[in-house]
């Protein structure tokens, strides 16, 4: 089979990242609104629809490459709309490592395709919250009460990313992978490979 | 009658800033969200809005940039308000969501205005002489291309699913959310599969594989004016970077 | 000259042969109609000429297709570009640029053509094909027509010398196809090579050359323009053809009986509608429908049907005026219980994971019973099991319809029900339809198929540019009116 990705693997990785990428926009924006806890494990939720997305795109293009690309241009979307630098490079290095350390071995089964999106999705969560509520925290506060954020949300966000939380929201976020990857499959199976638009292996 | 046609064809709708080469407004772009976050005074965040209002004016987006304008005063001024009332849990809400909005809107205000004011040629052109490859260029212009009509067929979607009586009422969406998220989301990915097969039928047979190098209608190139402008822009964003941490930072400007 | 040598093809996910030993030569500057069945092998056939077979549909390949002694399968379709030129389907999801000047240009950019040669070419395009209204514009705000003659010119701009059009009438209305055959025959004179796969081809019977009839992945017959429009009625219909000629059906028409069985009546009190700041697209619109009656609502494209059935189903709200069943008035909430509303693209209808599953969706109670008597009703019991989007574009459509039935609507509503539909589906719509109106539905059909209209509707409403609907009873004279409307 040919390996290569053409022109159409190109345009379904555009559409499709485009769906994935405004339905985490949506989630996002939601709950972080919501309140702090529901802020911090927003990339764990997001993953559970995002999650059919990507396992349509990777079952449908079982080639390499596909969700590097998808990664990086994820990337790109949260750079050009203000999204804090780590979430682009978390997006792009865990795209990177996911798509050939994980998946990279032989033919891309559908076991692969769970593991490599949840544990990118891991990767997600470090850059979009652990990092910078952890490591960058006095920047993330002082900024956050600068913007006349309540100071209740600011202890709200502190409170939950001390401790072991960072540990929490890490595997929050591959679970949220691996449960978007098994509903995902779930969908998969019951429309896309049942109507024979797409071959599962 | 060809001259005409001719002249009608390079005719240009755009003006002023809206004729800088794409990676310079994309370049703009990324510094102002970049930027945005660490700017937080009130009296320089308006400035920052001022600022780039300013930019979109100067190139076809005038009433655009005033709408926004218009805008983040009024969040601002209804956030201010809210301080004074305090509902628990509802407050805080509303304070965050003021912030996220007012964060938003000179990104929204830029990121559309690109949209709207950058032809998809020029783009096209612009993203091959960054010498990135097919794989990010064809992804990044199909964006471009079906965000706006992703809206249309979610519109679709739902209609029809009024009409059957799927899902069409608060009730049924709260205590069957796992069923609606379905039964949106898997038409939709039946469509996005159709969609792609005819675009890259009709892409391809029209030569979209070829790696020549292309031409704009237009010269697109990285010159002068863009050097000028992102210079212009990071001094303009540095400033305000360095006074976020002078006294003009502290400034309170919204009081009721 | 193209010559296809013993060529055979099967799709890499198939079983058997979808094209099987065709064998045939076609001269520099001919015209040729590709028809016959729906799953036939027509779509197979242009793409193979186009490259997208192997290179997009990978598969088994026997035999040869060649192009002034070239062999094309070798080809990538980035490669035929300049040679071939393809026109597809849905003019709306053809278009990679937002505006139209782009769109004619991006073939040209593909190609890598400096400045200059481009402007040219797309100038040459927007003269020989009569464009210029449509420089400049953006996509969204165009009508199918006009999207459908930029994509003509965006491949005109490259020269190729072969034309290939897929289905290129199924989105259009009267106007446009008029305009379309206008363009093939200047393409035509010009002396390209052109083939159109085709169901409604009436209005190529001035231009083709020869008529390939494909039946079951071979071109079963072969007929010269002559033979091809002379075809007796009972062998074109054996074939499954749809008429050359249908505004013949005028002469032949014979008004239907109606029955208004059940009593049940729909009225229009002096309805208008307006987008919120806009002028308003309808206006004065006043008819009454009875239980059992069909009917069509005529108009050209950006008429505004499509809006009347947004309002008539509830979608949009009405701005005037009212809309009532058996004397009550019905808000906007109320008519979306009430009816029913099978849309052209099937794509957006369809939700469950099973045909059976899908009947019964947003249906309250238990039912089971009633779907399968709906599915006996449709012959569509055999299918219950599998998932809806892999049925053919008829079945798909008559799963929707089942739909409605469980439903129990009283009122349904069919916008462009048989576009893409060979003639045996054709009939099979109209049919159903008759029977829903026996059964005392109320149903209105928006379409341009005139051989379907005279077939299925027993009212018009006809709406004019100003959104004002005329209603007459459908008779012998009306459709004389309407056919020299439409085809002169």
């Amino acid at each position: 089979m040919n390996k290569k990705l053409n022109a159409k693997d190109f345009i379904l990785i555009g559409v499709l990242t485009a769906l994935m990428w405004i339905i985490c926009m949506i989630i996002s924006t939601i709950m972080s609104v919501a309140g702090p806890v529901t802020n911090v494990f927003y990339p764990a939720v997001a993953a559970i629809p995002c999650g059919v997305v990507m396992m349509l795109l990777l079952a449908k293009v079982p080639k390499k490459g596909v969700l590097a690309i998808s990664a990086a241009i994820q990337g790109i979307l949260f750079l050009l709309v203000g999204g804090f630098w780590t979430i682009p490079i978390a997006l792009i290095i865990g795209g990177l490592l996911c798509d050939f350390a994980i998946m990279g071995r032989g033919d891309i089964s559908m076991r692969s395709m769970a593991v490599a999106y949840s544990i990118w999705n891991g990767i997600f969560s470090i850059g979009a919250i652990v990092i910078p509520m952890r490591f960058l925290q006095s920047a993330f506060v002082g900024a956050m009460e600068k913007n006349n954020i309540a100071p209740e949300y600011i202890q709200g966000m502190i409170h939950i990313t001390s401790g072991f939380m960072p540990v929490v929201i890490i595997i929050a976020g591959l679970i949220g992978g691996l449960l978007g990857g098994y509903i995902g499959q779930k969908a998969l199976k019951k429309h896309f490979v049942k109507a024979g638009l797409v071959s599962a292996k | 009658m060809e001259s005409k046609i001719k002249q009608k064809i390079m005719e240009q709708p755009f003006r002023g800033t809206a004729l800088l080469d794409p990676r310079c407004k994309g370049l703009l772009l990324i510094l102002l969200g970049f930027v945005s976050y660490f700017v937080n005074g009130e009296a320089v965040s308006l400035i920052l809005v001022m600022g780039f209002a300013l930019f979109v004016s100067l190139g076809n987006g005038a009433k655009w940039a005033a709408k926004m304008v218009a805008s983040y005063a009024m969040v601002s001024i209804l956030s201010t308000l809210l301080k004074y009332v305090s509902i628990p849990v509802l407050s805080v809400m509303m304070s965050v969501f003021g912030v996220t909005i007012l964060k938003f809107i000179p990104i929204v205000m830029v990121g559309n205005w690109i949209l709207r004011t950058t032809h998809m040629d020029d783009l096209m052109v612009a993203l091959q002489r960054m010498r990135l490859p097919q794989s990010v260029t064809i992804p990044l212009v199909v964006m471009f291309r079906y965000i706006p009509t992703l809206g249309i067929e979610y519109r679709m979607i739902r209609n029809t699913m009024d009409i059957r009586g799927i899902s069409d009422t608060l009730w049924k969406r709260i205590t069957r959310p796992v069923a609606t998220v379905e039964y949106i989301l898997i038409p939709l990915l039946m469509r996005c599969l159709k969609v792609t097969d005819e675009l890259a039928a009709s892409g391809t047979t029209r030569g979209l594989e070829l790696e020549e190098k292309r031409y704009a209608l237009r010269d697109v190139h990285f010159s002068l004016p863009e050097y000028l402008m992102s210079i212009a822009g990071l001094l303009f964003l540095g400033t305000l970077l360095f006074l976020d941490h002078t006294s003009i930072g502290e400034i309170i400007l919204w009081r009721v | 000259m193209i010559i296809f040598e013993n060529f055979s093809f099967r799709y890499e996910e198939s079983e058997e042969f979808t094209l099987k030993n065709i064998n045939a030569t076609v001269g520099t500057g001919e015209f040729i109609l590709l028809t016959g069945r729906s799953g036939c092998g027509k779509t197979t056939l242009i793409r193979s000429l186009n490259g997208l077979i192997p290179h997009f549909y990978p598969g088994e390949m026997k035999g040869d297709i060649r192009m002034d002694g070239d062999s094309l399968l070798d080809m990538k379709p980035s490669q035929l570009a300049g040679k071939i030129g393809t026109v597809f389907q849905d003019p709306r999801s053809q278009f990679f640029m937002t505006d139209t000047t782009r769109e004619l240009a991006f073939g040209c950019e593909n190609m890598g053509y400096q400045r200059e040669e481009t402007v040219e070419r797309i100038a040459k395009a927007v003269a020989d094909l009569e464009l210029a209204d449509y420089l400049n514009r953006s996509i969204f705000a165009l009508s199918s027509g006009e999207k459908q003659q930029v994509a003509i010119g965006s491949v005109y701009a490259l020269q190729p010398k072969v034309y290939i059009f897929d289905e290129p009438s199924a989105n259009l209305d009267y106007e446009a196809t008029k305009r379309l055959a206008q363009i093939m025959a200047k393409l035509k004179q010009d002396g390209y090579t052109i083939f159109v796969v085709e169901h409604r081809f009436y209005y190529l019977r001035g231009l083709i050359d020869r008529a390939f009839l494909i039946q079951d992945g071979q071109i079963g017959q072969e007929f010269t323009r002559e033979e091809f429009c002379t075809l007796p009625e009972r062998t074109r219909i054996s074939y499954g053809l749809r008429t050359s000629w249908p505004e013949r059906d005028a002469d032949t028409y014979q008004e239907k009986e109606i029955c208004h069985g059940n009593g049940h009546s729909f009225a229009v009190k002096d309805l208008a509608f307006a987008y919120k700041k806009g002028p308003e697209i309808l206006q004065n619109i006043s008819f009454e429908a009875h239980a059992g009656d069909v009917i069509g609502i005529l108009g050209h494209n950006g008429a505004g049907k499509t809006t009347l059935l947004s309002v008539l189903t509830g979608l949009l709200g009405e701005k005037r005026g009212e809309i009532c069943y058996d004397g009550k008035k019905l808000s906007p909430r109320k008519r979306r219980s009430l009816s029913y509303l099978v849309m052209q693209d099937t794509d957006y209808q369809l939700f469950g994971s099973s045909v059976e599953e899908e009947l019964s969706l947003g249906v309250s109670g238990d039912p089971s019973e009633k779907v399968t008597e709906t599915l006996e009703a449709l012959e569509l019991l055999a299918y219950r099991e599998q998932h809806p989007a892999a049925l053919s574009g008829g079945q798909k459509q008559r799963v929707t319809i089942g739909a409605a039935i469980v439903k129990d609507s009283p009122v349904i509503y069919f916008d462009e029900p048989t576009s893409g539909l060979d003639y045996d589906s054709m009939v099979r719509v109209s049919r159903l339809i008759e029977q829903l109106s026996e059964a005392g539905i109320i149903i209105f059909v928006v379409s341009h198929d005139f051989e379907f209209i005279v077939r299925t509707c027993t009212e018009v409403l006809q709406l004019d540019d100003e959104g004002v609907v005329h209603n007459r009873h459908l008779t012998s004279g009306i459709l004389k009116s309407l056919s020299e409307k439409y085809f002169n």
